[in-house]
């Protein structure tokens, strides 16, 4: 809320709404997220050009095609990263594609083995043959160069340091140019480095990219030029990939909760605007 | 009282999780130690869980496995280059530190060319966009050619507003970068708009966490 010149008086109601006590607004933002828990809200979704675009591009692989997912997130955006992680997995094993899943954070790499041995189940996905994990990779850089020229030299092992050169998964992949996709699902600016360092060097590639709602605008121009083919925008983006694949998760059943707790955001800002420019009206 | 031991012995780290949830949101109300008992539990955790996977998935598969099973001996050295870093903390020997530290920095600087033309020199050539735009079948695409518009007038603002090596004296570069002004506030509103969508989720989250994973009320 606006903050309250020294000189004002606390009794008036105009500088009142302006100067709401916080553990009042957590209380009610609380309520407006707990609420749907047990009274669900189903409002209407429109899925946006950004996460169509990603949809389409996985939709557009041919079976059997060979994709990247890097998982680099921690515990701090589970909430995002997570349903995100889990739409993009399960479309992929939907589509019986091969998977290849890795990280660039070590609680990234937990997180995504675990999401992914939860869906390969569901799917029947046999390890080493339809996915591997390749596990936790430090420097960012240096992976990205390597596995341009040489997929099996940069990935040797997988998380459990078994050797993947002889998976089925792996078969006939070399380098770059015979990957079909990359979707990096992140919270942090990593897309920078896989379109300077690894999306030009294969022109069919598609680079997928899944940030936390806070990052996608600054994402738009890279997919405005094509070198992003689509993204997935947090918790949002992650309920409109759920519609799209036709499966609910954690984030289609979050949105009655966001939606609610965005509109008690702008009635707050409505509020206090009033109240300010009430006060400034009567100073007049 | 038998059932809830049960419970909490039938699925602890739950109980481990809501314990630290509630005792983190505690908080929202005021600066408490229970707070910091488990902000600092959590960075424990943390940075303990990232040193047991760069033993298990990094030194363990590139360092330990070649040089002590297969005989690769010859990584040793790389391992000994790396270690040079630890001598930042000497004040005799602090200049080895600067071996390692250089050789990242080559390889990063070389590595910003590549990067920077993959980039950037993508974005450029798509600035330069037709405000007269035809359809593969020949007619006018109206629509497409107003975007064109706006995306040009944008991009000439916004650029304008950075001009910063003269004075802007002219009123047509004044009021340009005015109206650059403003379409970056629309931006910053925009990405403010979405943090606080960042945020719902994260609060949200640990609410779905709290009534379905742990008290079990909602599916």
């Amino acid at each position: 809320m606006a903050m309250t010149s020294p000189t004002s008086q606390p009794s008036d109601f105009w500088h009142r709404i302006q100067a709401i006590d916080r553990r009042v607004l957590y209380v009610l933002l609380l309520v407006v997220i707990i609420l749907p828990l047990f009274v669900p809200i189903r409002l209407p979704m429109v899925t946006m050009p950004s996460t169509q675009k990603l949809y389409q591009a996985i939709e557009s692989i041919p079976e059997g095609g060979f994709v990247i997912v890097s998982a680099t997130w921690s515990g701090g955006t589970r909430a995002e990263n997570m349903p995100q992680t889990e739409a993009i997995l399960r479309h992929l094993m939907k589509r019986r594609l091969r998977v290849a899943v890795f990280s660039f954070d070590q609680q990234g790499s937990q997180f995504s083995y675990n999401i992914a041995s939860r869906l390969a189940k569901e799917y029947n996905y046999e390890y080493g043959k339809d996915w591997v994990h390749w596990g936790f990779r430090p420097i960012v850089g240096v992976v990205m160069k390597s596995l341009v020229r040489d997929i099996p030299g940069t990935f040797t092992t997988d998380r459990d340091g078994k050797p993947t050169k002889d998976m089925e998964v792996m078969k006939g992949i070399r380098d770059i140019k015979d990957v079909d996709a990359i979707v990096e699902i992140a919270a942090s600016g990593i897309y920078m480095d896989w379109i300077g360092l690894v999306v030009g060097a294969n022109p069919n590639l598609k680079f997928g990219f899944c940030p936390t709602a806070v990052m996608a605008p600054e994402t738009y121009p890279y997919m405005d030029s094509g070198q992003i083919v689509g993204i997935m925008e947090g918790m949002r983006g992650a309920a409109e990939y759920e519609q799209l694949i036709r499966a609910t998760g954690l984030a289609t059943k979050g949105m009655g909760s966001i939606s609610l707790a965005h509109v008690l955001i702008m009635l707050l800002i409505i509020i206090g605007n009033i109240g300010y420019i009430a006060t400034r009206a009567r100073g007049r | 009282m038998e059932a809830l031991w049960q419970d909490i012995l039938s699925r602890p780290a739950i109980y481990a999780g809501a314990i630290c949830t509630i005792g983190l949101m505690t908080l929202v109300y005021r600066e408490n130690a229970v707070y910091r008992f488990f902000e600092h539990v959590f960075i424990g955790l943390a940075a303990g869980f990232s040193i047991v996977v760069l033993i298990k998935e990094i030194l363990d598969p590139f360092l330990y496995q070649p040089v002590f099973k297969k005989g690769e001996w010859y990584w040793t050295f790389v391992f000994m280059f790396g270690l040079l870093f630890y001598f930042i903390h000497s004040r005799k020997y602090n200049w080895l530190s600067r071996l390692p530290i250089g050789f990242l920095m080559g390889f990063a600087a070389g590595q910003a060319f590549q990067s920077f033309a993959n980039t950037y020199l993508p974005q450029i050539a798509v600035s330069f966009r037709p405000l007269y735009v035809t359809r593969a079948d020949g007619s006018v695409d109206v629509s497409a050619g107003i975007n064109n518009l706006i995306f040009m007038i944008v991009l000439v603002t916004v650029m304008s507003y950075f001009f910063f090596s003269f004075e802007q004296k002219s009123k047509v570069i004044r009021n340009s970068a005015q109206f650059g002004r403003w379409v970056m506030m629309v931006a910053f509103g925009a990405i403010f708009g979405t943090t606080i969508m960042a945020r719902m989720a994260l609060l949200f989250d640990r609410m779905y966490f709290l009534f379905s994973d742990w008290l079990r009320w909602v599916q």
